[in-house]
């Protein structure tokens, strides 16, 4: 049970943090996941981001049905899944019906663009922090620069599972 | 009521199969189909509008727009279903995956497999660290706050929470001259 809450607790903090999109919520899981509790190791941390990047839907609501599954089954799945989507269905009931005059509100909109930022800092440094752990060796250096490489000449319109599966395939080979 | 609440919830469900990154057009093929049936919602710009609605609160924007959808189609009830309906079909996809597969993960090439996407996931944050930097850091001001947040999360080692917190509030205080926090 106490097991229960603390799940519940740790993704709604991660639902509260992931304005922005996906990628910001991985810095935030790596933090209260691994770094901070102690539940997964990197490595599993980093399957369950790929399995999450392959699969149908948000980042954050995959890794919280596969770590809550992986901690305390079933009904862990369920506890994290409804607590990482509960911040934004709370904001959304609370801010819906007056979200066009924020829109236009001067200082909520400094405050917005400063948050972006925010996102853009936790971006940076997930790349910093997931990449330590996730580079082992020049091989994997390598691996890496060619996916950006190949993403930037695509200019985003490769798909990312794509460039995943692919890498996941070289590795097969070179690992 | 529960075959009216189930009509729409069946589109949401379709859109949350479909939902690598395309929410919105399967949104707009469910809810506006081609054929002659009646459509769910009167007006495209219905939708649009709560997709914006979705996009302003931006935490996980497809549940978002499908708790407005719902909402307005069958009230709380909808709104409930609509999100059930885009949860399940990954919540299932995931757990089918955890229960069946879990135990083949640790076979040298199924690790080696994901030892490569684990690094293919930080070529991808590369780049969308490359994207964010193009669209918003444009005056000296956005990289101050941009390094201050990375600061507080890299050097003084604070929750990330603490960083967009950070951000948001230089942000209010410095960035007075960009108020169309328009880039996402």
């Amino acid at each position: 049970m106490q097991m229960l809450i603390k799940l519940f607790v740790s993704f709604i903090l991660i639902g509260l943090g992931a304005y922005g999109g996906g990628l910001v919520t991985i810095p935030l899981i790596q933090h209260e996941i691994v770094n901070s509790k102690g539940w997964l190791v990197f490595d599993e941390m980093a399957r369950i981001l790929a399995i999450a990047q392959m699969t149908p839907g948000p980042i954050a609501v995959n890794a919280a049905t596969f770590t809550g599954f992986r901690l305390s089954g079933i009904l862990g799945a369920l506890i994290a899944t409804a607590a990482v989507i509960l911040p934004s269905m709370l904001i959304l009931v609370l801010i819906a019906p007056w979200i066009d005059r924020f829109k236009s509100n001067g200082y909520l909109n400094r405050f917005g663009r400063g948050i972006q930022i925010g996102v853009l800092s936790l971006i940076l440094f997930a790349v910093w922090s997931y990449g330590h752990a996730a580079i082992k060796g020049w091989l994997d250096l390598l691996i890496a620069a060619a996916a950006f490489l190949f993403l930037v000449a695509f200019e985003g319109k490769l798909h990312p599972i794509v460039i995943i599966l692919t890498c996941g395939i070289i590795g097969v080979i070179v690992f | 009521m529960i075959i009216q609440c189930t009509a729409h919830p069946k589109l949401s469900l379709c859109s949350g199969f479909y939902a690598f990154g395309v929410s919105a057009p399967c949104a707009q093929s469910q809810f506006f189909p081609k054929r002659k049936e009646k459509p769910c919602i009167k007006y495209s710009s219905t939708l649009l509008s709560f997709l914006q609605k979705a996009r302003t609160v931006r935490n996980a924007k497809r549940h978002s727009a499908a708790y407005l959808l719902g909402r307005r189609l069958r009230g709380s009830i909808g709104s409930l279903v609509a999100i059930l309906g885009t949860i399940l079909p990954s919540f299932f996809v995931i757990l089918f995956i955890a229960v069946f597969l879990l135990p083949f993960f640790d076979y040298p090439k199924v690790e080696a497999f994901f030892r490569g996407c684990a690094v293919a996931i930080v070529g991808q944050f590369a780049f969308a660290g490359l994207i964010f930097c193009r669209k918003l850091l444009r005056r000296w001001v956005h990289f101050a706050v941009c390094a201050v947040g990375l600061i507080v999360v890299s050097v003084l080692g604070a929750h990330p929470i603490w960083g967009l917190i950070t951000a948001g509030v230089l942000g209010f205080w410095l960035c007075s001259g960009d108020c169309n926090a328009d880039a996402d």
